[in-house]
């Protein structure tokens, strides 16, 4: 099992359409992959899961994946949601 | 622009909605019922659960089949960008955590499959809902939708089957996009919508296939019969219900000229944009949605001369990021290349509310806390909106316009901010149009009389004439009481462009005119004597105002708007334009002007 934080800097979160990008890489992978937020575990290959998150501003959120290759999915999904979540505030720099 | 009053008989009823897809359709009332479906909770026993289980896996499967099938019949109907909106249906019907999670709750507590389907659904659904972002408002619908479509299946039996629709006008309350496909399948003539949003999926679809659309009405479909007759006015805005014999007359006469024009409009599209005798014009599109930029495009060679960007700012309850403005500037931009697009910059305030900014109740919102203003005192989300601009501007060719400035001042502010941007911009090494043309709006008297030191500060005018009649002739529009003092033709708003097209003539910037008064057919002759030669209309009325510059002579149109500069009042000039009219365009009577009121 890996286990990344993530804090969330960007003003929209991961909305819309980042979150279906998201599930898409998610899906790819045998691994289960799991985003949680305040406590609450969301599938990361949920569509509704991960919209259901709703990741706000300033919230930190936790990537965990278990599964046999859960080394590749982490990193994979690490930086994309690095990218993501960050995307605007590098811009802004 | 007065309209004829004609006595109706009683029966005959018209509401005014508002266009969600221009066109005209008449037809019989064709009732949609409203399919809420909330299953009630229904145990099964213990051996029938696996039953329950295997019909639930199968009704997402055939709908998955249903939608796959769905794109694939409107497939060549709508771009490739519009089905994209479907894989959000198929994402979501496709999700295993709610299959997943009706399965266990079926297996545990022994209920119907729609029951357990129905509350899965509805808890992500209220959830989404309650996110006070419009845009996953938006994607709540999308739940909503594929909830009822899979219950439906499930059930069975329930299924909506459309039968030949031609000549039929469907009214419902809102209409998903699996049941607008296949009512277009069927020929459905146009639809009346009493709540769809501007921007869902369902909005765009309707657009995309040029169905005839008006939305906003209420407490509408209580009044109405199955098989009544009706037309939808999608010019005007207008449903008219159980119309006499006379407007059924007139309508059939509209919606026939209205195809012949549109068919002969499509040649005109890319015909050169030179008056009969020779003199070059042109003709942009005001646009609000990216994706009328379709409608643009279908139109033929046009550009975009306003692109209202309040819309991104209003839709959603915060505001929007520059990603999200780079994409939209960057999806118009792409589409619309070659030819050019202006971007206004955020003009709120006055009677268009947002809903982040706090702003105080007015006593008087015309003359408040409005346009450029607004942005001069919050560099922090102006300079959001030109940095995402600027970044668009390298995908083709974009033009900044502010709004509402009334003085030197405000430009040279406005525009070192927009050089800041610039600076950041070069700064972080992204690229950007660094000779992109700055321009303002003239829509406040002041900037007419101040013209001349405007005009060396900036690449181009665009005349607003919607706020500067409201500021010259002081009045409001939208109260009754004095709305009948609004005129365009006043001789006091056409000395208003006639001075600021002399000022911009003297300093060689280009000068357009973008408020309604340029796509009304009326105006055009006029307007293009005084000088204006690039109209921004809205994209119903490109090819209507091109065919009309085409087909007369500067030099009379010179003629025309010196005498209606000689006149006294509206009244005159308005009567003069409308002999003048009929003379030049003898086949062509009030109504055919296109409906402008």
């Amino acid at each position: 099992m890996t286990e990344q934080t993530i804090k969330i800097t960007n003003s929209t979160g991961l909305h819309a359409r980042p979150a279906a990008q998201f599930v898409k890489v998610a899906s790819q992978f045998q691994s289960s992959v799991e985003l949680i937020k305040d406590e609450i575990v969301v599938n990361g290959k949920s569509i509704l899961g991960v919209l259901s998150l709703a990741a706000e501003r300033g919230s930190t959120l936790v990537l965990r994946i278990t599964g046999e290759d859960e080394q590749k999915a982490a990193e994979s999904l690490y930086k994309l949601l690095l990218k993501i979540l960050n995307d605007e505030e590098e811009n802004n720099k | 622009m007065k309209k004829k009053t004609i006595n109706k008989p009683v029966a005959e009823m018209l509401v005014q909605g508002q266009i969600l897809s221009p066109g005209i359709a008449i037809g019989k009332v064709f009732l949609l019922e409203d399919d809420h479906s909330n299953p009630v909770e229904v145990t099964v026993l213990p051996n029938r659960v696996q039953a329950e289980i295997e019909k639930f896996k199968k009704a997402v499967q055939d709908t998955i089949l249903d939608l796959q099938l769905l794109i694939d019949q409107i497939g060549e109907k709508v771009s490739a960008h519009k089905r994209e909106i479907f894989d959000a249906h198929l994402m979501i019907l496709d999700d295993s955590n709610i299959i997943e999670q009706t399965i266990t709750k079926i297996h545990n507590e022994h209920v119907t499959a729609e029951y357990a389907y129905s509350t899965v659904m509805s808890s992500y659904q209220r959830t989404i809902a309650d996110s006070q972002d419009t845009y996953l408002q938006e994607r709540a619908t999308d739940i909503r939708d594929i909830k009822r479509r899979v219950i439906r299946k499930i059930t069975g039996g329930h299924l909506k089957q459309f039968t030949d629709l031609t000549g039929t006008i469907i009214f419902a309350k809102d209409v998903n996009i699996f049941d607008v496909t296949a009512l277009e399948q069927q020929n459905a003539a146009g639809f009346v919508l009493e709540n769809v949003g501007r921007t869902t999926h369902t909005a765009i679809i309707i657009r995309a296939l040029e169905i005839p659309c008006i939305i906003g009405i209420s407490k509408l479909l209580i009044k109405l019969r199955q098989n009544d007759i009706c037309i939808v006015d999608g010019i005007t805005g207008e449903i008219i219900l159980r119309p006499s014999q006379l407007t059924i007359k007139k309508y059939q006469e509209k919606l026939k000229n209205y195809k012949k024009y549109q068919l002969q409009y499509r040649r005109i599209g890319h015909l050169p944009n030179t008056s009969y005798d020779g003199k070059s014009f042109i003709v942009n599109a005001n646009i609000e949605l990216p994706d009328e930029a379709d409608i643009v495009k279908q139109s033929g060679d046009f550009g975009i001369g306003l692109f209202r960007t309040e819309y991104l700012f209003m839709a959603a309850n915060r505001l929007p990021t520059e990603e999200e403005q780079y994409e939209k500037y960057t999806e118009v931009v792409k589409r619309i290349n070659p030819y050019p697009v202006t971007i206004r910059t955020l003009d709120v305030g006055g009677d268009k509310t947002v809903p982040f900014l706090e702003s105080e109740k007015e006593r008087n919102p015309s003359l408040g806390w409005r346009g450029i203003r607004i942005c001069l005192d919050m560099p922090d989300l102006f300079k959001k909106q030109l940095r995402a601009i600027l970044r668009a501007s390298v995908w083709g060719n974009i033009k900044i316009m502010f709004p509402l400035i009334s003085s030197p001042h405000e430009i040279l502010h406005a525009k070192n901010l927009l050089e800041n941007a610039q600076t950041e911009l070069q700064y972080q090494n992204i690229d950007f149009d660094s000779n992109i043309p700055v321009g303002i709006m003239i829509e406040v008297p002041s900037s007419v009389i101040l013209a001349d030191k405007l005009a060396q500060n900036v690449d181009f005018f665009s005349i607003g004439t919607n706020d500067l009649i409201q500021y010259t002739l002081a009045v409001d529009r939208s109260n009754t009481k004095v709305s009948n003092l609004y005129n365009a033709f006043h001789p006091a708003v056409l000395r208003m462009i006639k001075h600021t097209v002399q000022i911009a003539r003297k300093y060689n910037i280009p000068v357009g005119l973008c408020g309604e008064m340029a796509g009304d057919p009326l105006a055009a002759l006029l307007l293009f004597g005084l000088g204006i030669a690039e109209f921004s209309v809205s994209p119903i009325m490109l090819l209507r105002i091109k065919q009309i510059l085409r087909s007369i002579e500067f030099l009379e149109a010179q003629k025309i708007s010196n005498r209606c500069l000689r006149l006294s009042s509206s009244e005159e000039i308005e009567d003069y334009l409308h002999h003048t009219m009929h003379i030049l365009f003898p086949g062509m009577d009030e109504d055919n002007y296109f409906y402008i009121k």
